[in-house]
């Protein structure tokens, strides 16, 4: 799959004429991850933004478990092929609030950030179509997020 | 370890999936499942009271049992294989990527083709037997990304065939050459040695292909198998 082709596919670019894909293309690498290896880690500077060719990506909170008097990852959401993390990139502080692990032998494309937040700025057709895709890709993950919350909680009552 | 068995248990959702592992697993001597878990609730309970060698996640494994009427999370296998990494870290944990016994079954894993546990190296498909990698890092506290592949099973005696009709082809090609080089006046001698030596090689692969024919089809090496597709896979250490 050519770089243009997977971003077509990605819902957050999917409103985007031919000539943006382009541009967002160019500002673009793919790199290949093996089965383990850690993307980013929670905090640290939002430099990238990513969509999953293909393996599987977890995203993790650190939470500390104050009883233990240790922290611990908890997987909040998988990323599959097609979709899109590290949208910590284009929303100040500019900062991973979760820690992406990959599953499997994982293979993503990766958009400058710097590169990307000055293009949505200086084009506000870009930045409007892809912050409003960003939205709908918050919102369904916090979606989840809340669904798992309630159903665990109701099934370990 | 050496000499005892090793103890597995599989948690995985779904009771074909968990069977189909278990095949997997106990395929390898001295290796025995003592559990299995559907969820992840379940595997941390199993694992703290059996206290097991080995572990295989899935990693799309439900956090609790499910009810119908509720989607469950299905994205806690990989917070399994820490958790437990990190309370037994005796404990090999090795995670899969999301199980499907219905991909494994449409690929033959039963059958003709069988499965294997392989893992990660460099670009390398490495097939591995859970006794080496265990006794390898029994004292540290690791977790295993590995991956289960379908698989062809060799046969001594299909692999006696094959090298026999390879060696009886270039052995009776290496015979022709050598009478059509006896003809020429040049190169007569040489032609000569080579069409005596493919002729030698020509009778002693006949002779193994006969013997292949005789050989009884039950004999296997051991456990070898050839993989059939690329495996992707990394151990990783947790520095607790």
């Amino acid at each position: 799959m050519t770089i243009k082709q997977l971003l077509k596919e990605c819902h957050l670019f999917e409103s985007l004429s031919d000539e943006e894909i382009d541009n967002i293309a160019s500002i673009s690498q793919v790199k290949d991850y093996e089965a383990g290896a850690s993307i980013f880690d929670e905090k640290a500077a939002a430099d990238e933004l990513y969509v999953v060719e293909k393996g599987k990506v977890a995203l993790q909170k650190q939470m500390l478990v104050t009883r233990l008097q240790l922290s611990k990852k908890v997987t909040v959401d998988i990323v599959n092929p097609t979709e899109v993390f590290g949208w910590s990139v284009l929303v100040a502080p500019y900062r991973y609030t979760l820690t992406a692990t990959c599953l499997e032998a994982t293979r993503v494309l990766a958009t400058d950030g710097v590169r990307l937040r000055s293009l949505v700025q200086g084009n506000h057709r870009i930045g409007y179509e892809v912050l409003n895709q960003l939205i709908k890709v918050v919102a369904s993950r916090l979606d989840d997020t809340c669904h798992v919350l309630i159903s665990e909680r109701l099934l370990s009552v | 370890m050496m000499g005892t068995k090793l103890r597995a248990i599989i948690a995985s959702e779904h009771s074909e999936e968990r069977n189909m592992l278990t095949e997997v697993v106990e395929r390898e001597p001295g290796v025995v499942v003592v559990g299995q878990a559907d969820n992840a609730l379940k595997a941390k309970s199993l694992a703290r009271s059996l206290r097991p060698e080995v572990v295989v996640v899935d990693s799309r494994l439900p956090y609790c049992v499910g009810l119908d009427t509720v989607r469950l999370s299905r994205i806690s296998g990989l917070d399994t294989a820490m958790d437990i990494s990190q309370e037994l870290p005796r404990s090999m944990v090795v995670l899969l990527p999301a199980m499907n016994a219905i991909t494994y079954h449409s690929k033959g894993a039963y059958g003709n083709t069988e499965a294997c546990f392989c893992m990660q190296t460099a670009e390398a498909s490495v097939p591995f037997r859970f006794r080496e990698l265990y006794d390898e890092t029994a004292s540290a506290s690791r977790l295993v990304f590995a991956d289960v592949k379908a698989g062809e099973r060799v046969s001594l005696r299909q692999r006696v065939i094959q090298t026999t009709e390879t060696a009886t082809l270039y052995s009776g090609l290496a015979t022709l050459g050598g009478l059509v080089m006896v003809f020429t006046i040049v190169f007569a001698g040489a032609g000569a040695f080579l069409a005596i030596g493919g002729f030698a090689a020509l009778l002693l692969s006949l002779a193994g292909r006969a013997a292949a024919a005789l050989w009884p089809k039950r004999h296997h090496i051991g456990q070898e198998v050839r993989t059939t597709e690329t495996v992707k896979a990394r151990e990783v250490r947790f520095d607790n």
